[in-house]
């Protein structure tokens, strides 16, 4: 297939593309957010005296006002802002309205609160102590799903548990044990776009909202639920969107928002994010420490897998506590292991909250089980490609849930032998004091973490003049699935792809329904559910062309922009068929076109007391690596190459795996080497910016970064293909990690791998690389 | 977006309108205004009044015997300046190393060194190089040499109703060299500014190593980076107590740091 | 403050606040939408636009400076040669969700005429992050657009 131009080219590059950061509507009221400055207390008294009377001002909404409504996409577990108690500095407890951002920014430093501070628990381990502060107190009365189940009068939200086989009793009788213990920062999405929102009532009670969001139904479906209103009483119109990267998936400002349009009359209400609110209000990445075991045989089969997650959700469990619940059920990821024995604990703690971030889980589990198998590899002595070739998952053997793998699933073996290969495996280094070099691999794998019935619409309609308009439910957030979409179905009709319109703004009254927009699922759904509609369309073209060419339907053939029967020389534009033909007489055959298709894994299932079912509707395998240089003196640590190896089953758009695959190696690297939000002991965030909280900057990385794409069709994939958008960063933080342990011997376990910590290790693990 | 702070900003046209609005209350200088404006923004700054100077001229580049960049001068244009870059090379190296060349082409040097942060870039190009700054306040100009400059920290010499007019650099003879050293975080957490003049004598200057810049006379040094490390770090040691520790770094690790980057500059300079 | 400038080819007036920066003037006053505050702290770059040519950070220039300068976003563009440099990040996927697009167009305009090595285009286009591309099609699609616009 050859790739056609990005569909949102245009209004990108003139800078025409509009985000909800830039809409305003007459009238529109400004909200500005009143921040708790304590990290834990009972909320004795909010004054807004002061702030009402001041110009601009039009009103000032409080938490308690707003405390009858309750929302949480797995548990019921927060109100829009803090009511009664507060629990994580910077959360909203009031919010202010006036005519412009200013009056209402100062104007929220005027509403006065008073707390009667309550201790807090920052630390995750400190939250499962006995005795503990309680973040939520009323844990158990909350509504929650089924599968999330929370500990009463604890701060535990969820306690995931998998068990294949029998992990301990295997581990007293392996070869060779290792363990270790591993922890990976809290951060964010630092997309650049802030959380904002715009809400405005209709007259007839419908809500209609703008937000940048990932997932408008979803958006739609919780909004119902929180504000006990209909679907189709609210419309959600999601624009341009400056990146998500999983943190705008769900539900987030867009409730406090309606709420807050609904307090003044239904006016309509922006509420856009600072920076520094975005760190604090929008939700970041889980924070996690793991404790890892792993038996294997002398041989290097590895036998036996324990892992003990600790993920740390912040105040409200949110997505968390399904990061958590993924995070344990990839297990052993790519490698078959016959015995795995996981437990994820998702705890609450006094801190921003967390949410999903590109890689739900699977990305957290990468760092831990990739570095403890090198680990192991290396103590056993055995090539760490060959350890990992010798033990990876293949046709026939079954995930650590028991999912079977198929020849439909890809190639894992031929990943790594060209990710190893081309990073120049086994090859010699150029180590000289004090720089050296290392290269370390990691295997990926990753499917969509969604739940069983997550479905997917299209519908396509003709125009006059045989383009046509397609409707699908995902959103353009960057990642160019509209593009390949509108591919889809240009190549189908064998037509120009400026004939065809995608709907790159959302607008959930009219479009087609998709679940969300996350877990690279779009192009598998939406895909699929788009050549579905393409099928039906065509289906109802033949039937018209049988009839005006007075042959069986079987006869007719759709392509280069005609219908034509098959081996003889009649053909019609599209145009004069798809609206209906009209005869000379007058007549009409057929009516005008319209395709419809969605999309469903009917097989799926949910994961059973042991965890064990088939999560995944699709499985993307690849293998990652790195070169790396080491500055043992400063802990400096440089990605000289990057090779990804993805098998996509089919690639739709090559410029755009490309871009993705490209893009998530940098973010990749970006966050395993710098970033964390760094909070200092009473919860605060010691750099909620982006002066010190670092992404990385145009000179920090280099050209190196190769993608290759094997294409082993999916069965069940549009025209065989797989996602990318996630998988493009799960190995890539312990192919780092490897690569260093590679070059000094030196074995880190935290990430980011800073230059100071980096230095600490060297420090306490060889020294003598240090003695100058 | 987040929004400035209320203050007052005044816009005087020349130097004497600019020296009268200095007069009372809590008035902040802005030239450039970029550090201003990031340490609002920051919370770490709440002015009352902003007395912008980008009106009142001062905007030379004189070089003679010594380089003088006049208070208005950006970064940028002493970084492109090819009589600087040739004739004062550590000037248009530390400048054309302060953040991007966007703040670059609004921030000054003057600003970069007024009020020292521990991240100053320019400093230790200023201290190195037996710099002056001339002040201007009610009661006439007066200068103050580079030594005498930094009392306390992000505090410099000139009085509250003095404006700083400009700074010089003396021409130096000799090898020259400078690095920074940045983590997570987009400043540097510290700055390395060496010269070995024509007898040998080596002399290095740094921001961010402790609360104020330092300047340390170190006479001969080794130039291979074994030998420079062990004397840098010896000679460091007397500041061990005083060396910062914060957010961005550990005091233990900055020290460390300094000893190896220079150690390196001066091997570096070696070759 | 009364205030004027020239804004995109027109003569502007605002009464603005003293602490008011660029990037509120022109888009809350003017609503020209391309230049963004990811930031606004002076980081993200995203804010840049040309005083009287020079590329700035609108959230560090206060309005008031402005007074009698010449302001340009992308949107005043008129030379015919940003048509090259649209083209160019097109063809080689110099963005993705196009946030930060604007400000590296505008910024790679400043650099027509330059003949840069790759490292000097990086080394340039410091001060303007994007969190989706990796920066490596960025890097392309200028090093493209300098080389049609020599051509
Ligand atoms: C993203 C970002 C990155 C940065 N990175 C760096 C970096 O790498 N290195 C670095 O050193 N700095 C850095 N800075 C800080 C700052 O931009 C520079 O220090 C800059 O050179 C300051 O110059 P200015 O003209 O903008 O100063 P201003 O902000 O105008 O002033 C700075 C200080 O000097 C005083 N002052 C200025 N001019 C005079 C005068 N003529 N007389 C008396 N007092 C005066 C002011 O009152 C103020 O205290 C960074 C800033 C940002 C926003």
């Amino acid at each position: 297939m050859t790739d056609i131009e990005r569909v949102d080219a245009l209004d990108k590059v003139t800078g025409r593309a509009l985000y909800v950061y830039d809409l305003k509507f007459p009238g529109m009221l400004y909200a500005a957010l009143v921040k708790s400055t304590v990290p834990h207390g009972i909320i004795k008294k909010v004054d807004p005296s002061r702030a009402l009377a001041r110009e601009g001002v039009e009103a000032v909404i409080t938490g308690s006002q707003l405390s009858h409504v309750r929302a949480g996409i797995y548990i019921q577990d927060r109100t829009p802002m803090a009511a009664e108690k507060v629990r994580y500095l910077g959360e909203p407890v009031a919010a202010v309205l006036a005519r412009d951002l200013r009056s209402a920014r100062e104007a929220a430093e005027m509403v006065e609160v008073d707390y009667h501070e309550l201790s807090a628990v920052v630390d995750p381990r400190e939250a499962l102590r006995e005795g503990a502060p309680l973040v939520h107190e009323k844990l158990q009365e909350y509504h929650r799903y089924q599968e999330i189940k929370p500990l009463p009068n604890s701060n535990v939200a969820n306690v995931f548990r998998l068990r294949k086989g029998d992990a301990q009793s295997i581990l007293q009788r392996s070869d060779l044990v290792v363990e270790d213990t591993y922890t990976e920062a809290m951060i964010s999405h630092a997309y650049m776009e802030p959380m904002s929102v715009i809400a405005w009532w209709n007259p007839d009670g419908t809500l209609e909202l703008w937000t940048s969001a990932q997932s408008p139904f979803a958006v739609r479906n919780l909004l119902s639920k929180a504000l006990e209103l209909s679907e189709s009483r609210i419309v959600v119109h999601v624009p341009y969107v400056g990146g998500g990267f999983g943190g705008k998936a769900g539900l987030h400002l867009e409730l406090l928002v309606a709420l807050l349009s609904k307090a003044v009359g239904g006016r309509p209400v922006k509420l856009t994010l600072s920076r520094e609110d975005n760190f604090y209000v929008a939700p970041s990445k889980v924070g996690v420490s793991a404790e890892g075991k792993v038996g294997l045989s002398k041989e290097g089969k590895i036998l036996a897998l324990m892992v003990n997650y600790l993920v740390d959700a912040g105040a409200y469990a949110d997505y968390a506590v399904n990061v958590g619940k993924t995070m344990g059920y990839i297990g052993a990821g790519p490698y078959d292991v016959p015995n795995v024995w996981i437990d994820s604990t998702t705890v609450y703690t006094n801190k921003p909250f967390a949410t999903a971030f590109r890689g739900f889980g699977i990305l957290e589990a990468h760092w831990v089980v990739e570095r403890l198998l090198e680990t192991a590899s290396r103590k056993l002595g055995v090539d760490p490609v060959q350890f990992r070739l010798m033990n990876r998952l293949r046709p026939g053997s079954t995930t650590s849930t028991g999912q079977r793998i198929t020849e439909g699933s890809g190639d894992l073996a031929k990943c790594l032998q060209v990710a190893a290969d081309m990073v120049g495996w086994g090859s010699r280094k150029s180590s000289s004091h004090p720089t050296y070099v290392g290269r370390g691999v990691a295997l990926a794998m990753k499917g969509p973490s969604v739940p069983p019935y997550n479905s997917a619409q299209a519908y396509l309609k003709f125009n006059e003049d045989g383009t046509l308009d397609v409707s699908v439910g995902t959103t353009e957030i960057g990642q160019g699935t509209m593009t390949s979409i509108v591919q889809l179905v240009a190549e189908e009709f064998g037509i120009q792809p400026n004939k065809v319109r995608v709907d790159l703004v959302k607008d959930t009254s009219r479009s087609a329904y998709t679940w969300q927009t996350v877990g690279s699922r779009s192009l598998f759904y939406d895909g699929n559910a788009v050549l579905a509609a393409v099928d039906d369309a065509k289906s109802q073209i033949r039937r018209i062309a049988s009839k005006v060419f007075n042959v069986e339907e079987e006869e007719i053939s759709i392509g280069g922009g005609k219908v034509f029967v098959k081996g003889g020389s009649r053909a019609l534009d599209l145009k004069d068929v798809v609206m209906g033909y009209v005869t000379a007489n007058g007549n009409v055959i057929g009516s005008p076109v319209v395709g419809r298709g969605s999309f469903v894994v009917p097989d799926l299932t949910y994961l059973d007391s042991q965890g064990q079912g088939n999560p995944f509707p699709v499985i993307t395998f690849g293998a990652q690596s790195v070169e790396v240089e080491v500055d043992v003196l400063t802990g400096v640590v440089k990605v000289n190459k990057y090779v990804g190896v993805f098998d996509l089953g089919r690639v739709v758009n090559r410029g755009l795996a490309m871009d993705q695959l490209v893009g998530g190696a940098v973010m990749a690297i970006s966050l395993a080497l710098n970033e964390s939000i760094k909070f200092d002991e009473g919860g605060a965030i010691l750099n909620p910016n982006l002066v010190d909280y670092k992404v990385a900057e145009i000179g920090d990385v280099n050209d190196n970064l190769i993608g290759v794409f094997l294409e082993n069709p999916d069965p069940k994939g549009p025209r065989g293909a797989r996602g990318i958008g996630e998988n493009a960063l799960l190995g890539i933080p312990a192919a780092i990690g490897n690569a260093i342990y590679d070059a000094i011997g030196v074995s880190v376990r935290d990430l980011p791998i800073t230059p100071e910590r980096l230095w600490r290790e060297i420090r306490a693990q060889r020294p003598e690389l240090l003695e100058v | 977006m987040s929004l400035l702070p209320n203050f007052k900003l005044e816009l005087p046209t020349d130097l004497k309108e600019a020296i009268s609005e200095l007069a009372g209350g809590n008035v902040v200088i802005a030239a450039g205004a970029t550090r201003v404006l990031l340490m609002s923004y920051m919370h770490i700054l709440r002015p009352e009044v902003v007395v912008s100077i980008r009106r009142i001229g001062l905007r030379e580049i004189k070089v003679s015997d010594e380089l003088e960049v006049e208070a208005n001068v950006t970064l940028s244009a002493v970084a492109r300046n090819e009589r600087v870059r040739k004739e004062f090379p550590l000037v248009a190296a530390s400048a054309s190393h302060v953040a991007d060349p966007l703040v670059r082409n609004k921030a000054t040097v003057v600003g970069n060194v007024v009020n020292a942060v521990p991240y100053s870039s320019m400093v230790p190009a200023f201290l190195l190089m037996d710099g002056k700054a001339k002040v201007v306040g009610p009661s006439g100009p007066r200068e103050i040499s580079a030594k005498d400059f930094f009392v306390g920290p992000l505090e410099t010499a000139q009085r509250p109703d003095e404006l700083v007019t400009s700074l010089t650099f003396r021409r130096v003879e000799g090898e020259w060299g400078f690095t920074e050293f940045r983590t997570d975080s987009q400043l540097p957490i510290i700055n390395v500014g060496v010269l070995r003049n024509k007898k040998g004598k080596v002399r290095v200057a740094y921001t961010g190593l402790t609360a104020m810049p330092n300047l340390l006379d170190l006479g001969t040094m080794p130039s291979d980076f074994r030998g420079g490390y062990r004397e840098v770090r010896n000679i460091l040691q007397d500041l061990s107590t005083q060396v910062l520790d914060d957010l961005r770094s550990s005091a233990e690790y900055r020290l460390h740091l300094a000893s190896v980057l220079t150690a390196r500059l001066l091997e570096g300079m070696g070759r | 403050m009364k205030i004027k400038f020239r804004l995109n080819g027109r003569d502007v007036e605002a009464d603005v606040h003293p602490s008011e920066t660029l990037l509120e003037t022109i888009r809350d006053r003017f609503e020209i939408t391309s230049p963004k505050g990811a930031c606004t702290q002076g980081v993200c770059g995203l804010c840049v636009v040309l005083v009287d040519g020079e590329p700035l950070k609108s959230c560090l220039v206060l309005t008031p400076e402005v007074q009698d300068s010449t302001v340009t976003t992308l949107e005043g563009i008129k030379d015919e040669r940003i048509e090259t440099v649209r083209e160019s990040f097109v063809e080689k996927h110099g963005f993705q969700c196009g946030f930060c697009t604007p400000a590296f167009i505008l910024r790679t305009y400043t650099l027509l005429g330059r003949k840069l090595s790759r490292e000097e285009i990086r080394e340039e286009l410091k001060g303007t992050l994007c969190r989706c591309t990796g920066y490596k099609a960025i890097v392309d699609s200028v090093e493209e657009a300098l080389i049609k616009v020599r051509e």
